[in-house]
This record gives C-alpha cells, structure tokens and sequence, in this order.
C-alpha cells in the first residue's frame, strides 16, 4: 500500500492531477471574472510539457549546479510535505507532531526562491530575490500563527486528531473566522499569487527570482508552485473545514474536493478583485494586522480552551 | 490665471511690455493664421524678453521652439500660448549658430532645446546637457534638419 | 548601501514604449535615472518636406498610433488656413466627433495600462474590452482602427447617415454604462488608490515651470484645455466640463482621464444629436499661397502644436509637430527621485507616455 501511496493516491500522480487541475480552473475563473474565456482544459499541461522541451539556457556567472538542484529542493519538499497531508482523510504517512513537519517543508520553497534569485546573476532576480524574503517575514509569522490556532484548540499538533476534533465539534473556521482569513492571506503571500506577487511582479521586476531560468528548471519550478498550491489548499481545509467530514453519511472524497475548490475559489477571486500591494505596504499590513491579529485569534483560543 | 482675449490685444500688451523692457527698440511683427502674432528680436534678447513676458504678463508657457532652415539663416521661433499664440522669432547665421539657453528661465525649454541642437547644429550656451535627444549617439553627419544636409545614408537608417 | 543599476527599456515587460532608463538602486529607492528617447525617431518632420500638402496628411497620422487623427486634423486646419479655406460646419463636427472617440480610446487604453501595470488585471481587461466598442464605431465611421485616413483638405473624408447615427447612438449608451462603472470601480477601489496616490507627485508650480499640459496639467489644479479655452468650433456650442484635481498624483490623473473619457461620451452624443446638414468638405485651391500658420488642438494627452510654412510651391517648406508627451518628459527624472522600485512603472505609466509622438 506505501508505495501506491507515495506515487499515485494521495502522492505524486494525484498531486500532479491536482496542480494541473487548479492551474487550470484558477486561470479559467479569473478569466471569466474579467470578462474573458480563459485557456481550455489542457493547457497548464501543454504548457508543462513543453517547457519541458525548451532549451536550457544558463546566464553567463550563473552557479551551475545550484541552479539546477534548487528548483528540485523546492519539488521535493513540497512532495515530502504532501506526505503527511490527508486527502479525504487518506495520507501516506503520519505521526504525532507532523503539522510542524509540513509548516517546516512548506517554507523550504521559499528559501529556495529566494536563493534562486541569488545564484542567477541578474538584476530582476536579486532584487525579486530580496522582496521574496522581505515577504516571507510579513507573510510567514501571521501564517504559522495562524495555523497554530487549531493545533491549540484540538490539543494536538497531528493533522489527522485535528480533523477528529472538528469532527465531534465544529469546523475550525467557525470557531476562528480571523485565524481561516489570516491563513487564507498568508497562503497568497506563500504562492506569491496576485495580489501579493510582489517578488516576480512583470511590471516590476520582470519575472523576478525566475528571470534567468528557462526549460526543465523553470518547468520544475512551475511545478513546485502549482503543487504548493494544491497542498496549502489541501491543509486549509484539513486544519479549517474539517477535512472530508460534512454530515455523516455523506461520501469522504467529493466533500473534501469540494471543499478544496471553495478555498481555491477565494484565492482566484482575491487575484482578480484586487490591485498588488507594494513591498512596504505588505510589510506594513503585516507587522500592523495580520501578525497581532493572529496573536489575538490565538489568545482567544486559548481562552476558550479554559 | 488671467487669459489674453484675442491677437490684438496680445500684439498690444507684448509691444507695451517689450518698449518698457527694451526702451528704444522696435519690433517687427505680423499676424499668423489661425491666431498667433509672431515678433522678431534680435538673438541676444530672448532670454530678457521672455522673462519681461513672465513678469508682467504672467506668460510662462512655452509650447516649443520650432528650428526652420531658411537657405540663409537659421530661424528659431519660440511659441507661447496664453489665451491666443504669441511667437518670438529670431535669426542665427548658418555658419556657428548659437543662442543664449531658456533653460533658466523656462526649465520645460530643455527637450526643445536639445532637439534643436540635434537637428539644426545650433548651441545653446548654459544648456545644462546638451546631449542627442532624438539621433543615434554613433550619428556623425551633419545637422539632419539642415538643407544642406542629405539625410542619413543607407546603413545609418 | 551599493547601488544596482538596473536597465528598464527600450524592451520591457514594464514599459511598452521604446526608451529605455537606467535606474540606480539603492534597495529598492531609486537615487538616480537617467532617460534615453530616440529609438523610433522616423524622420517625420523632414519627409514633410519631400510630400505634397496631401501625402502628409496621411504621413503625419503615423506620428502617433493613438491619437492619429488628431494630428491629421491638426496639420489640416494649419493647411487651410494658409489657403483661407472654410471647412463646412459638417465637416468640422464630424472631425470632432472622430477626435472625441479617440480620445476615449486613448483614456481606457491608458487606463488598462496602468491598471496592469499595479498587477489588476480585471480592469484591464475591463478596460480595453470597452475600448473595442470605440474601435469598432470608429472601424465604422472611416474602415480604420487607429489610422482612419478620415481627413482631408478642406474637410471630412467620412459621411454619416441616419440609421448609422442611431447605430452608434445604440452603442454609445452601452460605452457609457460601461465607462459609468469603471469610473465607480477607479474611485471606490482601496488598492488601486493605495497604489497611486501619492506617487509621481507634480505640484502646479512645477507643472508651470516644465510647461506640462493636458490630463498630467490638470490633475495638479491647472485648468487649461483649448477645446474649452480657443473658442473653436464645434466646442463652442458643446457642453462638456473639463475634469480638474489638485492632488497632482497618479491617482488624481487617473480620475482626470476617466472623466474625461466620460465627458468625451457626452460629447459625441451632442455632436451626432446637432449634426448639421450640408457637405462635408469644401473644394480647396491647387497650391497653396506662401506663408505660415500655427494650429493647435487639445489631444488626448494635451496640446498639439503644428506649424506650417510655405514657400508656394507643392511641398511644404517645413512643417514642424510639438507632442504633449515630449512636455511630460522633462518632468519624470523629478517624479523618480526617490520613488520605491514598484512604483516607477506607475509613474512612467502615470503620465501617458508616447515616445512615438515624442520621437516623430
């Protein structure tokens, strides 16, 4: 069963399934909001794909070796993080103190980013590289602060006893509106989407930490992102929406992708609805509200739990 | 801001101005379609002029400076705008153009100014940068503005 | 603190227009700038001189990709005055009509350009979905998206009928449901706002001592506008505001310009309410006699300067274009000092910049 686990449900296939799928139903929901089609179902695949047949190109100065190990550190970590996140209640492996786990390799990426931006040489990518870590600090302490609330309420830093919690009491989001909103930011700021895409912002800094890269590294990287997505979106709900559970009786699996698609449709929405902040004023918003906001979710937490 | 009504009223109030800051002088002047009253000075006082203009008129703005190639002299007119057009003109030799700046004065002057200078050679003496604004920083013909010149060759285009 | 030279232009994703910056760094404050323009220089001017007073109609209308037609009515006007010719007052509103068109395609092109540029993409799109409307009237009255060749000497190359009028009337009432609600989205948005304001401020005093004209003028409390201020027809029996704000920030140019739009959509129903009959052109002399003539007109961006000399034969001896851009310009090096990184694109967005209208 491990096996199976690790490489088809809920490992890398459905995972990869997953990212496709988003990827492809965020682009089509942002579209329709402004006024447009969107690409049919097949293209972050073909996108992928050919990526993948794209030439490599290195910058002249660029470190060679670290170029093509960071974007395979972030995939990896990602990967290992998805391990211990339950699909519909189903994970590949589990142990007390896992939540911590996957914050910790839920971070690995960003440190990654920001390394990519160093070791590609080029003005775009160090200085998209300093905003990634510039934004890491705003988003990071509200996130794991928030993510934390839960973890308190249940008494257990488990994914799986968090769920059960919910189960015989409410969802997590009900009992800490604040804490599933400030998660929901700190997961924008983490996939770096829009309106927080301060680091690879086009306008700005052309395509960031990633300027440089191309073919099967920027293929990978895209990966990494897409399926940091999934697996941000996959905690939320486990730590928030109660996991697979919603009335008994009804079937684990569509629940939870239901569940899923609603937290990816508030990423969409928050993407077309709003402009991009500046640097400082991510900062500012997130040492100003997101962090003691955070704090205070958690204090009310624990004065529920007496 | 208080605008000039029409082009008599402009050719009037400039000439009143002009005989308080230049006493003695005569102007030329005509009237251009469709309303702008052009003036001719002598190159050495645009600068005065236009400062007169801003101080009594309250006319600090200058649309553009037009460079004109007349076969024997080099023409720069400085229009205004203040409620109808007012134009100053002024007549440099071909050979060794040079005019005191507007930059001072008129800060908005500078693009106009090096533009000139690309176009038609002409020296703006105290221009901060009189650097090319519109030719290629490699362009080594003359002046292409100029009648004399032939245009760019082939392999400058 | 080292500084980073970062290039931006004459290609990049930040600015569509051929110039390129050299930005120093310090962090992510810019210390220094300095501007290149120049790359799309075509020569304009001197191929006047080599085409008859008709060809440069159509030449001149290359000047920009904007606001084309505005500058081929320019040129006309100094043309005609030079031959004394009175272009009949159809003639006349429907070059206006053409001009306000333009310059509600001009205003939401910038619009989404901007809105793009600060990473919201939704008024983006919003925005140019609503400028196809304008194209297509504009496709329809004269065959031509941006070049509409629509002028001639003496007067309109395009005619109107009845059922047309109604058409575009039809079309006009959904632009202007649609400009209603982006104008409600640009004033009611927090992020847009906290993007804009306060960046690329220009206070009146600087806006008179750079001579900046058009919407970069009158969001920093300067009220000119020559359609309103030279008492030329048909504005003179138009009604319309003209939008001013004193703030002198992007924010305030970007509800300048929207407003504009919306007072152009006023204007174009006015004009095809009270289109008066008659022909539209009028026969204009062969040659046109020596002199000179200086014609201006409020374009989207500000004012259009032509000067037109002749020397009687069929080419004129010199004709000479001032684009409003080339007045924004002088002004960006002082709107850059000190700016964040991630605002310059809203500064150089901020003014409307067309380096081909400045380069010529």
């Amino acid at each position: 069963m491990v096996p199976f686990r690790l490489l088809v449900y809920p490992g890398f296939l459905f995972l990869f399934f997953c990212a496709m799928l988003f990827s492809w139903l965020d682009r089509r929901i942002i579209a329709r909001v402004q006024g447009r089609v969107g690409p049919p179902w097949y293209q972050p695949l073909a996108d992928f794909i050919k990526l993948l047949t794209k030439e490599d190109v290195l910058t002249t100065g660029a470190h060679a070796l670290a170029s093509s190990v960071l974007p395979m550190v972030s995939l990896v970590s990602v990967l290992t993080a998805a391990l211990y996140v339950p699909v519909a209640g189903v994970s590949a492996d589990s142990f007390d103190g896992d939540l911590i786990v996957v914050l910790f390799l839920l971070s690995m990426p960003a440190l990654t980013y920001f390394l990519a931006g160093w070791v590609s040489v080029g003005v775009y990518s160090i200085i998209g590289g300093h905003r990634s870590l510039l934004q890491y600090f705003s988003y990071e302490v509200p996130f794991l602060i928030a993510l934390a609330g839960p973890a308190v309420l249940s008494g257990s830093w488990r994914i799986a006893d968090i769920i059960a919690y919910q189960g015989h009491t409410i969802w997590g989001a009900l009992t800490q509106p604040l804490g599933f909103l400030l998660a929901v930011v700190g997961l924008i700021g983490k996939l770096k989407r829009d309106p927080l895409d301060i680091p690879k912002a086009k306008s700005e800094v052309v395509g960031g930490p990633l300027t440089e890269f191309s073919g099967r590294k920027l293929a990978l990287w895209h990966l990494a992102l897409d399926m940091q997505t999934v697996v941000g979106i996959f905690l939320l709900v486990n730590l928030f929406l109660g996991g697979s559970r919603f009335l008994t009786g009804l079937p684990a699996f569509p629940v939870f992708a239901l569940k899923a698609l609603g937290v990816l449709l508030m990423l969409s929405l928050a993407s077309a609805l709003y402009a991009r902040l500046r640097i400082d004023q991510l900062a500012t918003l997130g040492s100003r509200w997101l962090a003691p906001l955070a704090l205070l979710q958690v204090a009310v937490v624990l004065w529920m739990r007496g | 801001m208080e605008l000039v009504k029409d082009v008599t009223e402009m050719r009037a109030r400039v000439l009143a101005t002009f005989a308080e800051a230049f006493p003695g002088q005569d102007f030329e002047t005509r009237e251009i379609p469709t309303d702008d009253v052009v003036i001719t000075l002598p190159a050495g006082n645009v600068v005065a002029a236009v400062g007169a203009l801003s101080e009594k008129l309250g006319m600090t703005h200058l649309t553009t400076i037009t460079g004109d190639d007349m076969g024997d002299e080099i023409r720069l007119l400085y229009h205004m705008w203040h409620g109808c057009g007012l134009t100053l003109e002024v007549k440099l030799p071909l050979t060794d153009p040079r005019i005191a700046t507007l930059t001072e004065q008129i800060p908005g002057a500078t693009m106009y100014e090096r533009e000139i200078s690309d176009m038609f050679g002409v020296v703006f003496d105290g221009h901060p940068d009189l650097s090319r604004l519109l030719l290629p920083d490699s362009w080594d013909g003359p002046p292409p503005m100029l009648k004399s010149s032939d245009g760019a060759k082939e392999d400058q285009v | 603190m080292t500084k980073t030279t970062v290039p931006i232009g004459p290609q990049h994703p930040l600015l569509k227009e051929p110039m390129s910056f050299q930005l120093g760094l310090e962090g992510e404050r810019v210390a220094e700038s300095a501007m290149r323009i120049g790359y799309v220089h075509r020569g304009i001017e001197r191929l006047c001189q080599e085409r008859s007073y008709v060809q440069n109609i159509y030449l001149l209308e290359r000047v920009c990709g904007i606001c084309s037609h505005v500058h081929a009515t320019t040129y006309s006007r100094a043309v005609e005055a030079l031959m004394g010719v009175e272009v009949p007052p159809r003639g006349v509103y429907l070059r206006a009509l053409m001009c306000e068109f333009e310059r509600i395609h001009s205003h939401l092109l910038w619009l989404g350009v901007i809105a793009r540029n600060i990473g919201f993409d939704t008024i983006f799109n919003y925005a140019w979905r609503d400028r196809e409307i304008v194209l297509d009237i504009m496709e329809d009255l004269s065959g031509g998206r941006v070049s509409h060749a629509a002028n001639t000497l003496g007067g309109s190359r395009f005619d109107l009928t009845d059922e047309h009028r109604d058409k575009i009337l039809e079309q006009l009432q959904i632009m202007d449901a649609q400009i209603q609600l982006l104008l409600g989205a640009v004033e009611h948005e927090r992020t847009l706002r906290e993007r804009t304001r306060g960046i690329g401020k220009l206070t009146l005093e600087q806006i008179h001592r750079y001579c900046v004209v058009g919407p970069v003028a009158r969001a920093s409390g300067l009220d000119i506008d020559l359609r309103r201020d030279r008492h030329e027809a048909p504005y003179d029996r138009l009604e319309f505001a003209v939008p001013v704000h004193t703030d002198g920030d992007v924010w305030a140019r970007t509800l300048v310009r929207v407003q504009e739009a919306v007072e152009s959509v006023s204007l174009c129903r006015q004009i095809l309410n009270s289109l008066p009959e008659g022909p539209v052109t009028t026969r204009v002399p062969r040659r046109v006699p020596a002199g000179e003539a200086i014609s201006r007109s409020e374009a989207p961006r500000g004012e259009v300067i032509y000067y037109v000399r002749s020397d009687g034969s069929d080419k004129p001896a010199r004709v000479k274009v001032r684009t409003p851009t080339l007045t924004a310009l002088v002004t960006l090096s002082e709107q850059l000092a000190d700016v964040q990184m991630a605002d310059v694109s809203v500064v150089l967005s901020g003014v409307d910049l067309c380096i081909a209208c400045a380069d010529r």
